[in-house]
């Protein structure tokens, strides 16, 4: 088992490397290891790769992580290998945040839209989504029930966002489309300061809550009778989940079944359900497979980049298809 | 939710109507309502919440210095004193407050006021983030200084495509999502921009590289001579100030000529312009740019009463309520009339349609889909003009041949 985590350390490692080596210019890794290391003070590659290539390396890998670890925490809660971070429609209510504030109403004055207004619009409709959903999971005992309501949310919220692009012009719903593509290096050191410590108390949470979510893995009438509290568990995950996949969405706009596929890939390689295994390897996967996503997105030598939701859905559809083939389920 | 109305109209005796007893209004018009207050509400959070990083400045304190002359163009002002030349762009969005200011200069050791950023002119390279600046660039003789443009798929202009195929223009990707790191690879001593992306992660690299961003606001314009007009704009930066007063003069006259020619006819054709695009079709609204030129081309339009500067959500149906006697149509995307039949058959129904008076802007187009419409048209509104004239009254202007406009087959 040991082996097999340095391995994939050793992996993220390389890849780390590749995205900050390469890019849509191409740069001599004499360059590059000069300007990271200080020796190069050209001002044009200082802010290619210090302040454009590694804030989007680092995005990849804290954006991929939460994905990944609030995929685990949803497919356990829902014991569903099709949950994601998107089915308790926190995303979507980002989605609507940001659909509001950019097609919302000519009335709204548009340089809010500029900095932190998408992220703040964002954040402020996933914080609603999150509330309702709280508020949901104490008043509905059944877990399943709150599937459904969560992806009801969801529905609810991309209906508004269908109206609203409906009856805005190209302008602005190019904007919002944009947006919907999903871009790792919207975030500049001036955002990762807030997004990194967030994403970082959402893993933090779910590594303290692994036992009980390995005790959820035998069913919830265990776990009761094992004395652990199941409406008391799942309001942190799904408070853990929502600060995941609410803030990487936030950051990046939506990006598309890493949180998915991570999990199964991650059981796959170490053959466990166990959760003391699967959240530090889907750590390590997504962050890998977000920063190889990454690198596909703006293939050297191409004209123009990918956006990265589809990049990720590319990756993720044939995952899932395989899933459902193969029908592994989850470890039960 | 949103939709019912609190006041009850008096319900039937039996049980099949006690569903009508409240009153549904259209929804499409309750929601904008809703959406307005909401998006209030999501303003004032906002606000709150971004801590008001909105621009500081406002019109008073404008520069001193002989002004140049701005006739129809309300976006921006220019000041000339004897140190500097003072550009400022006012806020489409927020009336009397300044969106950014530009102090020009011929030597970099003129001091200039804090309140606007320093640039050194005349410009030695530019990246225009908008195919409708290249026209106006192109008429100052200033084409050599474009060294980037994003979206050349959609670029009409054949001396800049060729130039890209060269190589001597770089490729920036999408206007919306430059390629930054390209972008500053090639290093441009400005980059000129529409607003809207104002403050993203792109704007800060150039800002830290010392590159600064150029916002030209010129499709907020309620008139097309207005949009015009911001050839002065450009200008500034290039210290052709006199020759883009020249050009724009030049202009104006064939434009206030051709109008002057439609004056003189008493019979005003109906005009319906647009298509519908998945249940929406955008219409002019009565003072938009496209609205004003109608009536100045001689046409009766449904909107002219109208107040809506921006455009109007409409539908199929309603178009053929409104038009369905509309004589002339322009501005469809369709280049047959049996495509254009194809694509909803209710088309068919409009007079204009029956008529074949059915009219597109393709007639200069790129192999990969750049419209000369869309891009020097906003240079040339005497061109556009004359188009809708021609369309409207071919005897006014017998020889005159169509710029942009076709008519379908």
């Amino acid at each position: 088992m040991k082996k097999k985590f340095l391995f994939l350390i050793a992996i993220l490692i390389v890849a780390f490397t590749c995205d900050i080596a390469f890019g849509s210019v191409n740069l001599s890794f004499k360059d590059v290891w000069n300007t990271l290391t200080g020796q190069n003070n050209d001002l044009i590659f200082r802010e290619i790769i210090l302040n454009h290539r590694l804030p989007k390396a680092l995005t990849a890998i804290f954006v991929g992580s939460a994905l990944s670890v609030a995929g685990v925490l949803m497919q356990t809660l829902f014991r569903n290998p099709l949950a994601g971070p998107d089915v308790l429609g926190v995303t979507s209510g980002s989605g609507l945040g940001v659909a509001l504030l950019t097609l919302g109403a000519s009335s709204l004055p548009w340089y809010f839209v500029a900095g932190w207004g998408q992220v703040g619009a964002a954040i402020l409709g996933a914080s609603a989504v999150l509330l309702l959903i709280i508020v949901v999971s104490i008043k509905v005992p059944q877990t399943v029930s709150l599937l459904i309501i969560g992806m009801m949310f969801g529905h609810f919220t991309g209906a508004i966002i269908s109206i609203l692009q409906s009856a805005s012009n190209p302008d602005t719903l190019k904007l919002f489309i944009s947006w919907t593509f999903g871009s790792l290096s919207a975030v500049s050191w001036e955002y990762m300061r807030i997004m990194a410590p967030i994403i970082l108390i959402g893993i933090t949470l779910a590594f303290v809550l692994q036992k009980r979510l390995n005790v959820l893995l035998l069913g919830e009438k265990y776990a009761t009778g094992l004395g652990v509290s199941v409406t008391y568990t799942r309001l942190w995950i799904i408070l853990a989940t929502a600060l995941l996949a609410g803030t990487s969405t936030a950051f990046t706009g939506p990006i598309a079944f890493i949180g998915v596929t991570i999990p199964h890939i991650a059981r796959g390689i170490f053959h466990s359900s166990n959760h003391q295994k699967i959240i530090p390897a889907s750590i390590l996967c997504g962050s890998i497979i977000m920063l190889i996503c990454d690198l596909i997105s703006q293939m050297p030598g191409s004209q123009t980049t990918l956006p990265i939701n589809s990049v990720t859905a590319l990756f993720g559809a044939p995952i899932i298809i395989w899933i459902i083939t193969k029908n592994r389920g989850m470890g039960k | 939710m949103y939709c019912r109305l609190s006041i009850s109209i008096k319900k039937k005796s039996t049980d099949n109507y006690s569903l009508l007893s409240t009153k549904y209004v259209p929804l499409p018009y309750k929601l904008e309502q809703t959406m307005k207050q909401l998006s209030y509400v999501l303003a004032l959070l906002l606000i709150l919440f971004t801590g008001c990083t909105s621009k500081q400045g406002n019109k008073n304190e404008a520069a001193k210095g002989e002004s140049i002359k701005i006739k129809y163009a309300e976006g921006f002002a220019i000041n000339k004193t004897s140190n500097y030349t003072c550009v400022t762009v006012f806020n489409p969005w927020k009336k009397g407050e300044i969106y950014d200011r530009y102090y020009l200069v011929k030597k970099e050791a003129t001091t200039v006021p804090q309140d606007g950023k320093k640039i050194l002119i005349p410009l030695k390279s530019i990246v225009p983030n908008s195919a409708t600046y290249l026209e106006f660039i192109n008429m100052l003789g200033e084409q050599e200084k474009i060294i980037g443009v994003p979206n050349t798929k959609w670029v009409y202009s054949p001396t800049i495509l060729q130039k890209v195929k060269e190589g001597k223009i770089k490729e920036l990707g999408d206007a919306f999502n430059l390629d930054i790191e390209k972008l500053m690879m090639i290093r441009p001593q400005a980059v000129m921009t529409p607003a809207y992306d104002a403050e993203d992660t792109n704007a800060e690299h150039l800002k830290r590289i010392g590159v600064p961003m150029l916002y030209n606001i010129e499709w907020q314009e309620k008139s097309l001579l207005g949009r015009a007009e911001w050839i002065k704009f450009i200008a500034a930066f290039f210290d052709k100030l006199e020759l883009s007063e020249r050009l724009f003069d030049d202009v104006e006259k064939k434009y206030n000529d051709a109008s002057a020619i439609s004056k003189k006819v008493s019979k005003h054709p109906i005009l319906l312009d647009g298509q519908d695009f998945r249940g929406t079709w955008s219409m002019p609204g009565g003072r938009s740019y496209n609205g004003k030129m109608f009536r100045d081309a001689g046409a009766s339009y449904f909107y002219e009463k109208d107040t809506t500067t921006g455009s109007i959500p409409s539908s199929i149906e309603a178009a053929l309520m409104n038009f369905n006697n509309a004589e002339i149509w322009i501005g469809t995307k369709a280049n047959t009339l049996e495509e254009l039949g194809k694509t909803d058959s209710k088309y068919r129904l409009f007079k204009a349609f029956k008529n074949g008076n059915v009219y597109n802007y393709n007639k200069r187009m790129s192999v990969t889909g750049g419209n000369d419409y869309w891009e020097s048209g906003v240079a040339h509104p005497d061109l556009i003009l004359k188009d809708i004239i021609k369309a409207l009254h071919p005897e006014l202007l017998p020889n005159y041949e169509f710029t942009y406009t076709q008519k379908l087959k």
